[in-house]
């Protein structure tokens, strides 16, 4: 084990100095070098978020308005919060007479998600997934309780 | 005259969610009308105001973490000017609610809140601080913070990117921008209410929020 | 050179011809006082905007940019919420002292501002035991600072005060010695006059050696005379919340804000005044065209440049340097600085009496 080197009243007062100077000679290079600020509301249209970035969940739909979730509930089950919450119905098939589940509402509360992307994982058919919008910030907490799905009218 | 919607440099009206809650305070604080050299010098006051928000250096977890990156050279909060973090609450215009606030912490939280001068705001940020994020179930975690402190401002991400956090910002200073200042928030208690209020029982106070004191 | 004493002497000549004496001594006074107001605020402004920045470039980000073209009205915004912010007044607190400690240490910030020659003849106060009163005026300071503490009704705010009354009063002693170094050099107290004797040659480097060291412990003295830099233990916030103005806010807050940076100004101004030439242009003996050019740039010009690049070189080793405990910033000084601020003004008293110096 090394000992501190004891430094004398001038050879401290010395010593001081020098590393005084050197900490102030690497400030003085940063002074001129370019500054790494992203500015953020200015770069907006050319900002891109990594590809694996989880900025809120989306159920997507394709141009007629259909989505893949079949109402499972695996999403619900995994997720270890109680993030999200699936009402759905019985409904009958009139042709075949068969019973099927359909999905009424997805709600998906984005105030307590906590992104840990369990639910897009459990889902059997990738009817869920993360975007990349980060932008949510809102007055009222009502405003973060979402509903994913749109219905068809 | 009327002040229209608030503008924030470089971004556009409708790039911001939830502007129906604005157009409803609008509504709401312009339905007497205003005094038009009183408008105008609201409006210089909150141009100040909103453009001066001191944070609270408060932070209990991860979203701490990420209101540091914040304030760091790439997403630099001082080009806002929020870089004055006040250590005092006295001093300090708003208190980013950064982390999970438990039981134990919601006491100290609320005498903060309380020690502020006004006029004061509290932002939310963080799935914790919104509804208890991924503590939801715990036993001794507030469900959010709204429970103990009036929120002004939602950021829900766990945590959420700087860029959010300043988002929440910018939509905090749209708020304070749409306030109405002289009579509105900057209202004088009067003689008979603050004598009242000093001469109520602190002690008396103290004991409900003291967590630690034996329950007999 | 051009002399602004026969702008204040025709400011004169007119007022007496239509009023008394009196009547005119009086409302010059309230002028200068409006001026000096006015200044400080200015100065004030100029300087937090200063900081603001340089501590964003020596950071790599940069500062206030949004608020106005280059973020040139962001103090204009801090200064209109600072205006209109609760002052709370707490219960138990001495409220006499306390709602007069923010103004005591204005005040001696306000005093020791007057003293600073501007330019030739723009001067407020001319002693001529200027540097004197000076130091008696910022010692005022101290008085505020502890009242700050002591009447917040609040221990760590009371301890806070006790260290940064503890550190100016040491810090003191080594600004009272550098510029006696330089007192000794030259003969004479009053201010005009020392920078009259730098027409030909800053004493800086007309002192040498000595004058070096003597500027090197000024400014160090001086950054802890101020609570700035490394030395604003009682500030930190890991520390002890905000120290003596904890429990200060709104204008009672800014008028300590606005203070420190002020008296940073001060600091560096009279560093600029005794060590650099004050308002004295550059001149080189021997170089007469290079002299005649240097003299077109106003007095007012070279005193201000001075005085910011001294700023900027506090403002340098404040964000290069971490903070410094209380018994390493008493350590620092009763330890080193004195007793070499001591040598040092024996060692400037052999160069004048032998003749030395240029």
């Amino acid at each position: 084990m090394s000992e501190a080197k004891e430094y004398g009243y001038f050879s401290g007062l010395f010593h001081g100095i020098k590393t005084l100077l050197t900490g102030m000679r690497v400030t003085f290079k940063e002074f001129f070098t370019k500054k790494v600020t992203e500015e953020y509301p200015e770069n907006r249209a050319v900002l891109k978020m990594f590809d694996r970035f989880r900025g809120t969940l989306v159920m997507p739909h394709d141009e007629e308005g259909n989505n893949k979730c079949i109402a499972c509930g695996l999403c619900q089950m995994a997720c270890p919060n109680g993030t999200i919450r699936i009402e759905s119905e019985m409904v009958e098939d009139p042709e075949t007479g068969k019973k099927k589940r359909r999905l009424v509402r997805y709600h998906y509360d984005l105030g307590s998600c906590m992104f840990c992307q369990l639910c897009v994982n459990a889902c059997p058919h990738d009817a869920i997934r993360f975007s990349t919008e980060f932008e949510h910030a809102v007055f009222e907490r009502e405003k973060l309780q979402e509903i994913l799905n749109i219905t068809k009218e | 005259m009327e002040i229209k919607e608030p503008k924030i440099k470089s971004m556009r009206y409708n790039d911001f969610k939830d502007n129906e809650y604005l157009e409803a305070m609008l509504k709401e604080l312009n339905a007497n009308g205003t005094n038009v050299v009183v408008g105008c010098l609201d409006e210089l006051i909150n141009w100040g105001r909103s453009n001066s928000l001191w944070p609270f250096t408060f932070a209990t977890s991860c979203c701490g973490i990420e209101f540091m990156a914040m304030c760091a050279a790439r997403y630099d909060v001082a080009r806002f000017g929020f870089e004055i973090t006040r250590n005092s609450p006295r001093q300090a215009d708003v208190i980013l609610v950064s982390g999970t606030i438990t039981n134990k912490m919601a006491p100290v939280l609320k005498r903060l809140y309380d020690q502020m001068a006004d006029p004061k705001y509290v932002i939310a940020v963080g799935g914790c601080a919104v509804s208890g994020g991924p503590f939801k179930k715990s036993y001794h975690v507030v469900k959010g913070v709204d429970k103990v402190l009036p929120v002004d401002v939602y950021v829900p991400g766990c945590p959420p990117r700087p860029e959010a956090m300043l988002y929440g910002m910018m939509q905090l200073q749209r708020k304070v921008k749409v306030e109405k200042f002289l009579g509105g928030i900057n209202h004088q208690v009067s003689k008979k209410e603050y004598a009242r209020l000093m001469e109520r029982d602190l002690n008396a106070e103290r004991d409900e929020l003291n967590v630690e004191q034996e329950k007999d | 050179m051009f002399d602004f004493s026969i702008v204040t002497s025709w400011i004169h000549e007119l007022l007496t011809s239509v009023m008394p004496a009196g009547l005119a001594v009086f409302i010059e006074c309230v002028v200068i006082g409006v001026c000096l107001m006015l200044a400080y605020a200015v100065i004030a402004i100029i300087m937090i905007f200063m900081e603001r920045k340089v501590c964003a470039a020596f950071q790599c980000r940069l500062g206030p940019v949004r608020v106005g073209p280059w973020g040139t009205l962001q103090l204009f915004a801090d200064v209109f919420k600072m205006l209109i912010k609760e002052i709370i007044t707490i219960r138990h607190a001495d409220k006499f002292l306390y709602n007069l400690a923010p103004y005591i240490v204005v005040l001696s910030s306000i005093l020791a501002f007057a003293c600073i020659p501007v330019n030739k003849g723009m001067e407020i106060l001319d002693f001529n035991v200027g540097v004197f009163f000076l130091m008696a005026a910022s010692s005022i300071g101290i008085v505020g600072v502890l009242l700050a503490g002591w009447s917040s009704n609040n221990k760590y705010s009371l301890i806070g005060a006790m260290r940064s009354g503890a550190q100016m009063i040491s810090y003191e002693l080594s600004v009272g010695l550098s510029i006696l170094t330089i007192v000794v050099l030259t003969d004479t107290m009053q201010f005009s006059e020392i920078v009259e004797r730098q027409a030909d040659g800053w004493f800086i480097f007309k002192g040498h050696v000595p004058a070096v060291i003597a500027f090197i412990i000024y400014l160090i003295a001086g950054n802890a005379e101020v609570n700035r830099g490394p030395f604003d233990l009682p500030e930190a916030e890991s520390e002890l919340t905000a120290g003596y103005h904890t429990e200060y806010s709104g204008m009672h807050f800014g008028l300590f804000y606005v203070a420190e940076f002020v008296n940073l100004f001060i600091v560096s101004a009279i560093a600029a005044t005794i060590f650099l030439g004050g308002w004295m242009p550059l001149h080189i003996p021997g170089l007469d065209g290079f002299n005649q050019v240097m003299d077109y740039i106003p007095g007012f010009v070279w005193f201000f440049a001075k005085a910011l690049f001294v700023v900027w070189l506090l403002m340098w080793i404040k964000w290069t340097f971490p903070r410094l405990r209380i018994d390493q910033i008493l350590t620092l000084e009763w330890k080193y600085l004195v007793p070499i601020g001591l040598v040092n003004l024996l060692l400037m008293v052999m160069c004048v009496v032998f003749g030395w110096h240029f």
